[in-house]
């Protein structure tokens, strides 16, 4: 068998010529991450992470959403290579006929780590005035406690909620707050024909809000998966 | 003289003001029954957040792989209407494509198995079947090959192939190939490589005198190619 070692130092050259906008010849690249990927060969992996690894850093470094995250580049550099490694079948990887089109997914791969991370945090885009109101509620010993479900009961939860919505409005308005993390001021801005005002969105808001506090099928769903979760 | 005191703000004005739509500030920020209520409210809404956010939307990777195209038809066409409608879908798209752009990637030009002339090497007998076609040559290591082997002669274009096939002295059961190659440029520009399907199993350099061997071979089916820039002499299932 072809030495992996010397397999990785023939990418090297390719992927440097690659960089430096030179013609190349990708066959060794795309063998080494044929056996690192589809041949799931360890050593091989490991020659894939030394020699991609300063590449993905600038990557992740150059994102535009990298540095709201609060994270290190360290972290999602880890994610990416992670996230190719599960991604990539082996089928996926028969359509790569280059080294350019492996380059392009790998990029990939660290933008999806990147908004993964900022998707399961949205808190993360609330404002400077929502914040404010947290601190003022905190201040006042009025603490916010938020449970998470698994996926099968969120999806549970999904079920029974969206047969209370009684029409269009309200499923709009509850796809935009809560799916879409949409303020109302934001979706009278890009909707502002379907309502009179932002004020009729609150109050769409609120009448959502009563009802599902008021359904007993969903406070027994939320005591018996949730705890002392209200919703 | 003591402030008027205003009524409580409904349910809809603490939400506008959690939301920073400041209104009834002063009275909410010095009531602690409206506290407590936009606590409760405040609770609510971050729960269904927190359980629901982005629920019917394609993951970030797929979305992803819909731009770079990796997807099948039916995935296509539903992504597609999803994003049509869903801002925070487009967003990311648009977010995708911008760090696409900053952090580009080199045109590859014509790929190389475009710009490579394939030659199919074509037998032409073997040495010890009399065949005294030009040169005659015979590789070096045949001097040290059992009676048994017989060197194959192959052609392609200005080139003239010779291959031999050996149990392989160091390792028992596998097989070791021997060749020479002859033609008008320098032989030491060609690397042999084997192949099984698009998998690349081994390869080795070809000598300054055109010769090469490769050892420690399964006694499988390979496709052969002799490589060199722009060249590429390849003998199809050559069975070791």
């Amino acid at each position: 068998m072809t030495s992996l070692q010397a397999l990785a130092q023939q990418c090297a050259q390719e992927t440097h010529r690659f960089f430096q906008r030179q013609a190349q010849n990708t066959r060794y690249c795309l063998e080494l991450f044929h056996r690192a990927i589809v041949a799931k060969q360890e050593e091989a992996w490991e020659l894939v992470y030394q020699q991609y690894e300063p590449q993905v850093t600038k990557w992740v470094l150059r994102h535009p959403s990298f540095p709201s995250t609060g994270e290190t580049a360290d972290y999602f550099v880890n994610l990416a290579f992670l996230r190719l490694w599960t991604a990539i079948t082996p089928a996926k990887f028969a359509e790569f006929n280059d080294i350019k089109e492996v380059m392009r997914y790998l990029q990939l791969c660290v933008h999806s780590v990147i908004i993964d991370h900022l998707r399961a945090r949205p808190s993360a885009t609330i404002g400077f005035e929502e914040h404010e109101a947290q601190r003022i509620l905190s201040e006042h010993g009025i603490r916010i406690d938020v449970k998470v479900l698994n996926k099968v009961q969120q999806e549970k939860l999904w079920e029974i909620i969206k047969t209370r919505l009684q029409n269009d409005k309200e499923r709009f308005i509850f796809d935009c707050c809560y799916k879409l993390d949409m303020k109302p001021g934001e979706i009278f801005q890009q909707c502002g024909d379907q309502f009179r005002d932002v004020r009729e969105i609150y109050r769409i808001k609120e009448n959502i809000l009563a009802r599902l506090r008021r359904d007993k099928e969903i406070q027994a769903f939320l005591q018996q998966n949730a705890g002392k979760q209200q919703a | 003289m003591t402030p008027s005191i205003s009524p409580h703000p409904t349910d809809a004005e603490l939400l506008a003001w959690l939301n920073g739509d400041a209104t009834h500030s002063a009275h909410i920020t010095h009531c602690p029954a409206c506290l407590a209520r936009v606590g409760v409210l405040s609770n609510e809404e971050q729960f269904l957040q927190a359980n629901l956010y982005r629920a019917d939307c394609p993951s970030a990777h797929e979305l992803g792989e819909y731009e770079l195209k990796l997807l099948p038809a039916f995935r296509i066409n539903a992504i597609a209407a999803h994003v049509a409608h869903c801002p925070r879908c487009s967003q990311e798209l648009a977010l995708l494509r911008t760090f696409f752009t900053a952090s580009p990637l080199p045109e590859t030009g014509p790929s190389a198995a475009e710009q490579i002339r394939v030659i199919i090497a074509r037998l032409l007998g073997d040495v010890r079947a009399g065949w005294q076609g030009p040169g005659a040559m015979q590789p070096v290591m045949a001097a040290m090959r059992g009676e048994e082997h017989k060197p194959q002669i192959y052609e392609a274009g200005d080139y003239q192939l010779t291959i031999e096939v050996l149990d392989d002295p160091i390792n028992p059961g596998r097989r070791a190939l021997f060749g020479l190659l002859i033609g008008e440029e320098a032989p030491a520009l060609f690397e042999i490589q084997l192949w099984q399907g698009d998998h690349l199993v081994t390869y080795a350099p070809v000598d300054e005198y055109g010769n090469f061997s490769i050892s420690d071979l399964m006694n499988e089916s390979y496709d052969l190619k002799l490589i060199k820039p722009e060249l590429e002499i390849r003998l199809e299932a050559l069975r070791l």
